[in-house]
């Protein structure tokens, strides 16, 4: 019931905030932001673990990723190839050939030994990592939208979850306001 | 990027469906400026440049009440 109900308030905003020009980033979509313009890229879904179920290598899942990414990106920026793209999602795919290829040469002979200067580096770098929690970047509970969808995802919750219509009401607002907490909402367009 | 990550609080354990596990929503910087301006061409200088975007990725998602390790 909770899948049911979820599901159907997700494509009733979605369907909304699409009507009213608003963009949001959904989890495990890479927002590329460039000048003016912006993409998406869908670094995970589902339709990506197809071929792994079917009992392929991750090698075709990548594949799938590449494509679907490389379509959303060369959308939005005009002229850009697979190599911009790389550079992006993938780049030690361009870099791995120019060091050794070989798997051995890789290995440290010897124990490296700890670095003063490098764990000062790490220990100045992570003190400076404040990024704003959830509910600090939003500044007050966003579960906002148009009256008349929340009514009709009221009466919808009301029918299918035999709920009284305040209760059906915190719920539908419950869980927009959990999707917008999920999300990143996009820089307007121009 | 937003992600959906196990929670710091989370209790982890094999009866427990990831599915049914406590998450966490954070938003992550996969490059900074800085870091996409001086990429590294060689594959030490890439590795050394790497190790630090994972050190630095996983303290924002902590810092986030995030984990992801």
């Amino acid at each position: 019931m909770a899948r049911l109900l979820v599901k159907e308030i997700n494509r009733r905003m979605e369907e909304t905030e699409a009507a009213l020009g608003i963009d949001r980033v959904k989890p495990f979509e890479l927002y590329v932001c460039r000048g003016q313009r912006q993409a998406r890229l869908p670094l995970f879904c589902p339709k990506y673990l197809e071929p792994i179920l079917a009992g392929g290598d991750f090698a075709e899942a990548r594949h799938l990723v590449l494509k679907k990414c490389l379509k959303m990106y060369c959308r939005e920026f005009t002229g850009a190839g697979k190599t911009d793209l790389l550079k992006v999602i993938d780049p030690w795919s361009l870099v791995r050939g120019n060091g050794p290829s070989r798997y051995v040469d890789e290995l440290y002979p010897a124990p490296v030994p700890y670095d003063e200067s490098d764990g000062a580096f790490l220990s100045r770098m992570i003190e400076g990592i404040r990024p704003l929690l959830p509910t600090d970047r939003l500044q007050a509970p966003d579960f906002l939208a148009p009256g008349q969808v929340l009514k009709e995802l009221t009466e919808f919750v009301t029918v299918e979850a035999g709920l009284g219509p305040v209760v059906a009401r915190q719920l539908v607002e419950e869980v927009i306001a959990l999707r917008n907490i999920c999300s990143a909402a996009c820089a307007p367009r121009s | 990027m937003p992600l959906l990550v196990t929670h710091v609080s989370a209790r982890l354990s094999e009866d427990t469906a990831t599915r049914y596990r406590r998450l966490a929503p954070v938003i992550i910087k996969i490059w900074t400026p800085e870091e996409l301006a001086s990429v590294p061409n060689t594959v030490p200088g890439f590795l050394e440049q790497l190790k630090r975007r994972i050190v630095r990725v996983c303290f924002e998602a902590y810092r986030q009440n995030g984990l992801l390790t």
